[in-house]
């Protein structure tokens, strides 16, 4: 993970359930009551970047008549709906028909970071398969879009054209992701990452359609 | 100058005495330099900058190609046009290598500047022309961050480079990222994977797809070279 | 615009106001709309028919963030958010959206006053604070802590993205001036919150003026170690020496040693960079 990468800061501020297992007097403001003790036991929804910490970090607190106990965290957390049951199920189901970025822009990027936080290999593999299978789903519509010629994006028909073109067309790109056709959906529905492995698809095929073409003129 | 001069310029020097190989220097600089320009288009992290004065060798030629192709220019002879035209077009081409292999590194250097700078080993990669360039766009970002809001901060707060906590503030390339190799002689090949890892035994001149953090060992021991 | 009979006047405003605010992509027409929602009441009575696409959606996106306004308690951290939001915006823009002077003082602020908490937790204690056995006051300053933490990731996120930019435009050979012309009517950046600080029309702070203005001096003086290789020139490999272009702009006599049949591509990489010139075929 890398700290200036702007993915991973807005993945870490997605939202998670967590409870607090101490009272707090100045965090009130957390559950909506500024001024108010947060009791042990509320339950808040917090950002990843605090609740991770907050669970990892160790109170310190020695409990001497059960040792076990001895060193709770802050806080205790829950998987987040994007990861819940309803959507385990579905993806069980068919990987395809779930829209993954209505759970979350960074589905897969939240996922990897809650099962660092936990171990889920139930989780776990449901998300592999899927991946597996979106994955080639996606590699599927990218090569049908960017094999498909020059009608897609509108791009110019003369070949490379100069630097600023390039970035033209980069920015039709990016406003234009979505396809007509049965796949519209399916590709609205890709995360963030998914979108990046769309793109390089879609280049690449398009970049080797190119670069045959080009062989063969010669 | 005469045709038969540019012609015989052209053609492959003769074997010196001295050279172990058959191959004339100029075309070895060439290998040398296309090969360094493939590894380093293909790696995620920077690599060493050849010492051997490669790029002092290169950078004469070019001047020297630079100077023959002013002096023909004037004597604009229909004869010496062609072979003109060829050295040109050559010269473009090293050209092209050396700005595209030099534009690789700067890239990958200003995407980690701390990185590199931050530490001995990985600072001697860097020529000292970008080792320098590398400090003084680091101070610059430096001082850009603290006129717009670090110079607000707390003391405690304006470091760039905590490695505390469970995020380093250097970031470093992504060295399992992968890459295409091509074995220069049988070898075995230890993979590490998600879950499992392995062992795999390539023969010269297999072509592997791997991580890079699997591929350096390799590479740097000459038993393989990235394509 | 005429009036929609059988809805009171204020949701008409409102109608209209968003018609003004999407059609046009006039932001002033948001400003008003905005005022005018936070009178009406939550369930509000307009149809799907009459707010339909773009403008229900608009409508649906304010609506909702005055409400997750009125109930939830702005957070520590809630405005770097914004900010990373405006980068992740500008990484997939071709030019750079205004700075947020406003929005990232209040992040920097937040921090200070952060400290100043943290400070005052950490006063009554005099230097002997145990966190076993204050829990309350160990998790408190944690939260503060990792609350600066996180925001001052989020103004060095910020700040990189954008001065990523500006070296690619250094690197593009762009000249500070232009940067400075192509700001003042974008309707699109999405200049509604933070920019009224700057009064100025440049999308530029006057800090990433001097670091755009230093980078270029140190480019420009690595590139000079290497005289005889022009690092800005193209990074296609060359096919052809000799290329054809179409004069675009007037560009004053352009010298070559082929007079003006041929060009040399090295020769007018940055003429066509800069837009003078176009490469055919």
């Amino acid at each position: 993970m890398s700290y200036y990468d702007i993915d991973a800061i807005l993945t870490d501020a997605e939202k998670i359930p967590c409870t607090f297992q101490i009272d707090v007097p100045d965090l009130g403001y957390l559950d909506n009551q500024p001024g108010h003790t947060l009791k042990a036991g509320s339950r808040v929804a917090l950002p990843i970047w605090l609740a991770e910490m907050l669970a990892i970090a160790n109170t310190g607190a020695v409990d001497m008549d059960d040792p076990s106990q001895s060193s709770k965290s802050f806080i205790t957390f829950d998987l987040p709906s994007a990861l819940g049951n309803d959507v385990v199920q579905a993806l069980k189901a068919d990987p395809r028909s779930v829209p993954l970025r209505d759970q979350s822009a960074h589905f897969y990027a939240l996922a990897t970071h809650m099962m660092e936080l936990s171990e889920e290999p139930e989780l776990s593999a449901v998300l592999r398969k899927t991946f597996v299978s979106r994955a080639a789903e996606i590699a599927l519509h990218a090569r049908k879009v960017g094999g498909g010629g020059s009608s897609y994006h509108g791009r110019d028909g003369g070949g490379a054209g100069g630097k600023g073109k390039g970035k033209a067309t980069k920015e039709d790109n990016a406003s234009n992701l979505g396809v007509g056709g049965a796949g519209e959906e399916f590709l609205r529905g890709l995360d963030e990452w998914e979108r990046k492995l769309f793109r390089s698809a879609h280049d690449g095929t398009k970049a080797s359609k190119e670069w045959m073409e080009n062989v063969k003129k010669r | 100058m005469d045709i038969d001069d540019i012609l015989a310029s052209l053609d492959p020097h003769p074997p010196s005495s001295s050279s172990p190989s058959l191959i004339p220097p100029e075309t070895r600089d060439l290998q040398a330099l296309t090969r360094h320009w493939v590894a380093e288009r293909s790696t995620p992290e920077l690599l060493s900058w050849p010492s051997d004065g490669l790029f002092e060798r290169i950078n004469d030629k070019i001047k020297r190609q630079i100077e023959k192709v002013e002096e023909m220019t004037g004597d604009m002879d229909p004869k010496t046009n062609f072979a003109l035209i060829v050295i040109q077009t050559e010269l473009e081409r090293w050209k092209f290598l050396v700005r595209s292999y030099l534009r690789c590194r700067v890239g990958k250097i200003d995407k980690h500047l701390l990185h590199y700078i931050s530490n001995d080993a990985l600072r001697t990669r860097m020529s000292p022309i970008e080792e320098a360039y590398a400090r003084r766009h680091q101070l610059l970002l430096h001082n850009h961050y603290l006129n717009s809001f670090l110079g607000t901060f707390p003391p405690a707060m304006q470091n760039l480079n905590d490695t505390a906590g469970n995020i380093s503030m250097i970031d470093s390339p992504d060295l399992d990222s992968a890459v295409f190799i091509r074995l220069l002689k049988n070898a075995e090949i230890e993979c590490h994977g998600v879950d499992v890892d392995g062992v795999l035994t390539g023969k010269e001149g297999d072509i592997v797809i791997l991580r890079w953090s699997d591929a350096k060992g390799l590479v740097e021991r000459g038993d393989a070279e990235l394509v | 615009m005429p009036a929609i009979p059988g809805v009171s006047v204020c949701q008409n405003l409102y109608l209209i106001a968003c018609r003004m605010g999407v059609r046009s992509g006039n932001w002033l027409g948001v400003g008003i709309w905005q005022a005018y929602g936070s009178l009406l009441p939550h369930h509000h009575q307009l149809s799907g028919a009459l707010v339909a696409g773009e403008d229900k959606e608009v409508f649906l996106s304010i609506r909702k963030r005055q409400i997750s306004q009125l109930e939830k308690m702005p957070m520590y951290g809630d405005l770097g958010n914004k900010l990373v939001q405006h980068a992740k915006r500008t990484q997939n823009l071709s030019h750079l959206p205004p700075y947020q002077t406003e929005l990232v003082r209040a992040v920097a602020r937040e921090i200070r006053d952060l400290d100043k908490d943290v400070a005052s937790l950490l006063e009554p204690f005099q230097g002997s604070f145990d966190p076993s056995t204050e829990q309350a006051t160990a998790c408190t300053l944690l939260v503060n802590h990792l609350s600066m933490r996180r925001n001052k990731r989020c103004l060095l996120a910020y700040h990189r993205t954008r001065t990523d930019k500006l070296e690619e435009l250094v690197w593009n050979g762009a000249d500070i001036l232009d940067l400075a012309g192509q700001t003042t009517g974008a309707p699109k950046g999405g200049a509604t919150d933070g920019n009224e600080g700057s009064g100025t029309t440049s999308s530029l702070s006057p800090q990433e003026e001097d670091y755009f203005r230093q980078f270029g001096d140190l480019l420009a003086l690595y590139k000079g170690q290497w005289t005889d290789i022009d690092l800005t020139g193209s990074l296609e490999p060359p096919r052809d020496l000799f290329i054809d272009v179409r004069v675009l702009k007037d560009a004053g006599e352009i010298q070559t040693e082929y007079g003006q049949f041929y060009v040399r591509q090295g020769d007018v990489e940055r003429l066509i960079a800069q837009g003078y010139l176009q490469k055919l075929g």
